[in-house]
């Protein structure tokens, strides 16, 4: 009898631990994937593939801007000033399209959406990747299926666990306060800002890894059209097909299920000299990426819900002064593409997508790397200024 | 299945438990004793249902050579029942030779031969060199007329019980057969569920929680790093060696718990191998059931200590070389064998001097010599052991701490480096924490069966409710470190 009770107990005692683990991960819940936060009600973590969720769950909105880092500095006020409806920013950093389809699925069963603002990046125009090997998909897709017990793995590993049992109130246990109308905007990190403004102050950044990375990408990107060695494959057909299936899987496929539900897409405009070293160097790439917005705007004529808009014909991509690194721009054009889309400027339909390409890919191709390459090369190497010979 | 998942935990083990006494409360014992068979069977197909035929057709040979075997009178003739006997064991053999050696053997003809004959590229067969040594015990028990005759049921549970089908222990038809047929057992026994449970839970903490953190370091160091220093090739092998210990005795420690819920006691398999004082006792210690079934199939045949000296040692050196062999087919199992029978063979030379030597002298060289050991045994090939090993030995590449600059600094004369001592390997302090508090565990305190087993067939009254209390804990902060952990299987699985 005694050990028919000493069995109970060790049940028992287990069911106990169970529940009482899981109320209190339940209370804890960093991620506000349970609840709407009771304590810490302004502070978020900064892994957004994580973070959306809970914001997903528990924030009122009926908009939703999904983009990558293009779009983390837009103000969902902003958005939704001028756009109308509520928005909440859930941009997630260096995402693939596929990565965005598994928070766009979740986030369009939760409940009626009524705009979706998202960047159409050149690496879901031109590459069909399945994850970027940094954030693996398993790691977080479980908090966007219906199962919400299985919600409770994001905090079943070291980091949270050692937050909860040494009752540490440090940032990454809570996540950082942030301002809700855009939680992963960087352009008030002074790393960032001071970027802006010209090539000087690219030059005197250059210790920072996103302009070594610009350097080395221009540089090389020179010296191989020098060299001769244009990348172009010769599988291109085929990679546009696969590209018009990705884009079909991860977006289309939503844009036709939910008509009531407005899609408006954007063309990041990078700067040219990005737009550029496609044009020039990554020739495949760059066809690819026009073959694929040629498909999406004629994929508009079809869904009404779907909007495409595009600025790479604009003059102020040709100023490095908007951007802090080949791609990224100053939040002003965030809030200056919200105002074009208002106006519809920039929206591009099948009778403009001809002359858009036109444009945009002749000032691409006339863009002159070369001047770009020597000033680098001057400031690298002042002692022995080395100059690149033109086209 | 492994016993370190949700799935056997929280869904086999229980179902297979209630629907076990459900059925023996029936009184439809021959129907429980059939479902073990078939949630032994699913238990043991869950891996890959391919090998189910295999484990199959091995019962069911066995089973009819050993009633052959056991039906044949005294006055049978003896040539014949040891035939039958011999083409029984050489079948076995034949079987694992098969599966295991195959590629084994072919490489070394293409390597003597200079020729290219392609390799099998076989599959093993999960637990085949576990259950053949197991059915060879059985053939031999039967030859010498130690086995009752026993109906097909109770010998395939004999040889699947799933508790210890997949890596033992290696158990012996006389310790479980009378366990299945027993009437007491087809009843719920609380005393044996609160053994089971607690023994169970210390199991899976030292695989999970123990055994898997050793894992990522032993590893790192003996697969992924090209070379180390001294520091970290001895934290590899040291690494290697508690996560083989609390590896395989967790296994062993959740074999038996699962089968006491059953109310089957299965042997122990280790009883602190690494406080042992001479390579001697460490075999009476480590895997005790396979010792037991070396020396009783192997050596006592082959002579054992019975025609002198040499003999003796030839005998201990072919017995440790069959046992090293055993574990895999591989040189580096060879020679592994060979240097335990080495030591075995130094350890009676010795004796017979009549020297005793010091206890802590004797625990050095004992535990360094396994340690050392182990090293082949782990090694994926002879480059792996002797870049390891050689770093263990290599004091012009020391590194020791930042933290020692200060007081250690002039070191630094002598080629010594202050820096992150296990960088390659993982984080420094925690290695060597984890390291020194493995040695504390393993021997300052008491083992699990010492501990609880012992103690309670003692004094049945010992059990109380604390102790449950306390393996709850251990077992639901096991549970949760296992959704964490990143490594799974154990490493016997692969012998």
């Amino acid at each position: 009898m005694k050990n028919k009770k000493i069995v109970f107990t060790f049940i028992i005692t287990s069911i106990v631990l169970v529940v009482l683990f899981f109320s209190i991960l339940f209370i804890y819940d960093p991620l506000k994937v349970f609840h709407k936060p009771w304590m810490n009600k302004e502070y978020l973590q900064l892994n957004m593939r994580e973070q959306a969720a809970g914001i997903i769950n528990n924030w009122e909105y009926d908009s939703v801007i999904l983009g990558t880092s293009i779009l983390e500095c837009t103000s969902s006020k902003e958005a939704s000033n001028k756009l109308g409806g509520k928005f909440i920013n859930i941009s997630l950093a260096g995402s693939y399209f596929f990565e965005r389809a598994i928070i766009l699925k979740y986030l369009l069963k939760k409940k009626p959406i009524k705009k979706i603002l998202y960047s159409l990046d050149t690496i879901g125009l031109t590459d069909t990747g399945k994850s970027d090997g940094t954030f693996k998909i398993d790691s977080w897709s479980y908090l966007y299926d219906n199962n919400r017990l299985n919600d409770f793995k994001a905090y079943i590993n070291n980091k949270y666990l050692k937050c909860l049992f040494s009752l540490s109130s440090k940032r990454k246990c809570f996540g950082r306060k942030v301002n809700f109308d855009r939680p992963n905007s960087w352009h008030e990190f002074p790393d960032q800002a001071i970027r802006f403004g010209g090539l000087n102050n690219w030059f005197n950044a250059k210790e920072n890894p996103q302009i070594k990375h610009a350097f080395s990408m221009i540089l090389d990107s020179i010296q191989n059209i020098k060299k001769g060695q244009i990348h172009f494959d010769n599988n291109l057909a085929a990679n546009i097909k696969a590209s018009e299936k990705y884009i079909d899987e991860n977006l289309i496929k939503y844009i036709k299920q939910y008509p009531n539900t407005k899609f408006i897409f954007i063309l990041p405009p990078y700067s040219r000299i990005q737009f550029a070293i496609n044009a020039q160097y990554n020739k495949s790439s760059f066809e690819r990426y026009k073959a694929s917005v040629r498909y999406l705007v004629s994929k508009s004529n079809k869904f009404e819900n779907l909007l495409i808009y595009g600025w790479g014909n604009h003059s102020f991509v040709d100023n490095i002064a908007n951007y802090k690194d080949p791609q990224h721009f100053e939040y002003k054009i965030n809030s200056w593409m919200l105002d074009a889309i208002s106006r519809e400027e920039g929206l591009l339909t099948s009778t403009n997508i001809d002359v858009y390409l036109d444009i945009f890919s002749n000032k691409s191709l006339n863009y002159d790397l070369y001047d770009l390459g020597n000033k680098i090369n001057n400031y690298l190497n002042p002692m022995k200024p080395k100059k690149i010979k033109g086209y | 299945m492994l016993f370190n998942s949700y799935i056997f935990i929280f869904a086999f083990l229980p179902i297979t438990f209630f629907i076990y006494f459900y059925l023996n409360k029936k009184r439809l014992t021959e129907a429980s004793k059939g479902f073990l068979v078939f949630s032994s069977l699913f238990f043991y197909s869950w891996w890959n249902i391919i090998y189910l035929p295999i484990i199959l057709s091995s019962i069911l040979f066995n089973y009819l050579v050993g009633s052959i075997l056991s039906k044949s009178s005294e006055g049978a003739k003896k040539f014949r029942k040891k035939s039958i006997l011999l083409f029984g064991i050489i079948l076995n053999i034949l079987l694992l030779m098969y599966f295991k050696y195959s590629d084994f053997f072919i490489e070394n003809i293409n390597f003597i031969a200079n020729t290219q004959i392609d390799l099998l590229k076989l599959t093993l067969p999960l637990a085949i060199s576990f259950f053949t040594f197991q059915q060879i015990a059985y053939l031999v028990d039967s030859y010498r007329g130690e086995t009752k005759e026993y109906d097909f049921l109770n010998y395939s549970l004999f040889v699947t019980f799933f508790p210890q089908l997949i890596a033992g222990p290696i158990v012996h038809h006389k310790e479980m057969m009378s366990q299945f047929t027993t009437k007491k057992n087809k009843i719920i026994n609380y005393t044996n569920i609160a053994l089971g449970l607690f023994i169970f839970s210390i199991g899976l903490f030292k695989k999970v929680v123990i055994a898997d953190t050793f894992a990522v370091w032993a590893t790192a160091g003996f697969d992924t790093i090209a070379t180390l220093n001294l520091i970290e090739a001895w934290a590899t092998s040291l690494s290697y060696t508690f996560q083989l210990y609390f590896d395989f005795s967790g296994y062993a420690d959740m074999a038996i718990g699962a089968a006491l819920l059953f109310n089957i006691k299965l042997p122990i398999n280790f009883n602190s191998p690494y406080k042992a004082l001479n390579i001697q006792d460490f075999w009476k210690r480590w895997h005790i059931t396979l010792s037991r079934f070396l020396r009783d199939y192997i050596y006592i045949p082959l002579g054992g200590n019975r025609k002198g000296n040499i003999r003796t040692y030839n005998n201990l050196l072919a017995t440790f070389i069959i046992g090293g062999i055993w574990h895999g087919a591989g040189w580096t199992f060879v020679f592994w064998g060979l240097l335990h029978g080495l030591a075995l063979v130094i350890h009676r030379l010795w004796q017979s001097l009549n020297y005793k030597m010091n206890s802590i002298l004797a625990w050095f060289i004992t535990f360094n010599f396994i340690n050392i050991a182990w090293v082949f045994f782990r090694a994926r090939n002879w480059d792996d052991a002797i870049k390891v090993l050689s770093s263990m030995f290599d004091f012009n590449n020391i590194v020791l701490s930042e933290r020692l600059t200060k007081k250690l600094g002039f070191l630094s004369e002598y080629g010594i480096i202050f820096s992150n001592v296990t960088e390659h390997i993982g984080d420094g302090s925690k290695v060597l924490n984890w390291i020194i508090g493995a040695f504390i565990l393993l021997l300052i305190f008491k083992n699990s069966n010492q501990k609880i087993v012992s103690s309670t067939l003692t004094n049945i009254h010992s059990l109380t409710i604390m102790h449950a209390m306390y393996f709850a804990i251990l077992f639901m902060f096991s549970i949760l470190y296992m959704s964490m952990s990143s490594y799974t299987e154990f490493i016997y699985f692969n012998f």
